[in-house]
């Protein structure tokens, strides 16, 4: 019995080491993909951190950090994809539609990011035995 | 007991290597996911601005018509549509590189065409048969621009593998990669003044970085097997 449910343990214990670590190769792709695409809008100012990734099948993300006289900041900007229309959010409750110019960058924006980034996660993920 | 012990190893070598699997499963799922947010982006911003993917296509093909392989494109301030300047598949000389480098030196680090210039050169220099490795294209096209660190390196250095076609080669520079930006000390040469010899110093810590990544699996190639 003893045996038995070492045996079970064991086994438990491998699956969830691998879906840990598919976890966390999961976050080191979208945090690589974050730099590309943080870096697809031209000059990051010096000690600026900008980061632009697509989080879930719905959902973009602007991340920017940066210091100035005033200290610290940090800024998410999310922006959520609805059947009708793309909606923005910045830390409040509140969502705000995109002006036709901002959804006009945020679309080539998107397609710069997926021209960069697929060609390469699609290699990666031909390398399957 | 010494046959089940032969039995076990050689049913664990059956095994698909579980890195490579790993990486394949996240990066299959991860162009399953990006492919739908595209698809679904498109047609959100068509319904609440009618014309924007026509725009947005349009402006994308002025992009892709100077992307050709055997071109690159001259730096023209706020323009994507610039000169082409041939190059030469048979390029020899540094000098000749850095010749062709020269004019697109000048384009804003991180400007869309300047990743476009730098995964060009790495792929002309490859397969022009200068460099001896998709590694050493990259460095190369880094160092002779002077341009910024470690990022560059990477990008140019993935361009330049996809040329190469050498599949296990990726995995390695994702991960040298990530072990890299690891690095307590890591300091992206972008924030300082770029110069050949920091870039060069910065190409020699990807190096570093490649060989501990290499000795590590060699070390250690299935770590879930030891740890069982």
């Amino acid at each position: 019995m003893g045996f038995l449910s070492g045996l079970l343990n064991h086994s438990q214990n491998q699956q969830d080491a691998q879906q840990r670590r598919r976890s966390e190769i999961y976050r080191s792709l979208m945090h690589w993909e974050g730099k590309v695409g943080g870096e697809l809008f031209g000059p990051i100012p010096e000690g600026t951190r900008r980061e632009f990734f697509c989080l879930d099948e719905k959902t973009w993300v602007w991340h920017e950090e940066w210091t100035d006289s005033d200290g610290h900041h940090a800024l998410t900007t999310r922006y959520d994809v609805r059947p009708n229309g793309i909606l923005k959010s910045q830390g409040t409750k509140e969502y705000l539609a995109l002006t036709p110019e901002e959804a006009e960058n945020l679309y080539t924006a998107i397609v710069l990011y997926s021209e960069k980034v697929l060609p390469e996660l699609e290699r990666w993920s031909r390398l399957k035995k | 007991m010494r046959i089940r012990n032969a039995e076990r190893k050689r049913s664990f070598e059956d095994l698909p290597a579980p890195e490579q699997n790993d990486l394949a499963i996240s990066a299959g799922q991860r162009v399953q996911t990006i492919r739908m947010d595209v698809a679904f982006g498109l047609r959100a911003l068509e319904a609440a601005v009618p014309g924007t993917a026509a725009h947005v296509a349009a402006k994308m093909a002025q992009l892709h018509a100077v992307n050709g392989i055997e071109a690159i494109q001259a730096p023209q301030p706020d323009a994507y549509i610039a000169p082409v300047i041939p190059i030469n598949r048979n390029v020899v000389s540094r000098q000749e590189q850095t010749a062709y480098i020269a004019p697109i030196a000048s384009v804003p680090h991180n400007d869309p065409r300047d990743m476009i210039a730098t995964g060009q050169l790495a792929y002309a220099l490859s397969k022009g048969g200068s460099v001896r490795s998709a590694q050493e294209a990259a460095v190369t096209t880094h160092a002779a621009t002077g341009w910024n660190g470690g990022r560059d390196i990477d990008h140019a250095s993935i361009v330049a593998e996809s040329s190469y076609d050498q599949p296990e080669d990726n995995v390695r520079d994702l991960n040298a990669y990530v072990k890299v930006l690891e690095q307590p000390d890591y300091a992206p040469v972008d924030q300082q003044v770029a110069t050949p010899e920091n870039s060069y110093d910065q190409a020699a810590r990807m190096s570093n970085a490649w060989a501990a990544v290499e000795q590590a699996q060699s070390d250690n190639p299935n770590p879930e097997l030891k740890a069982a």
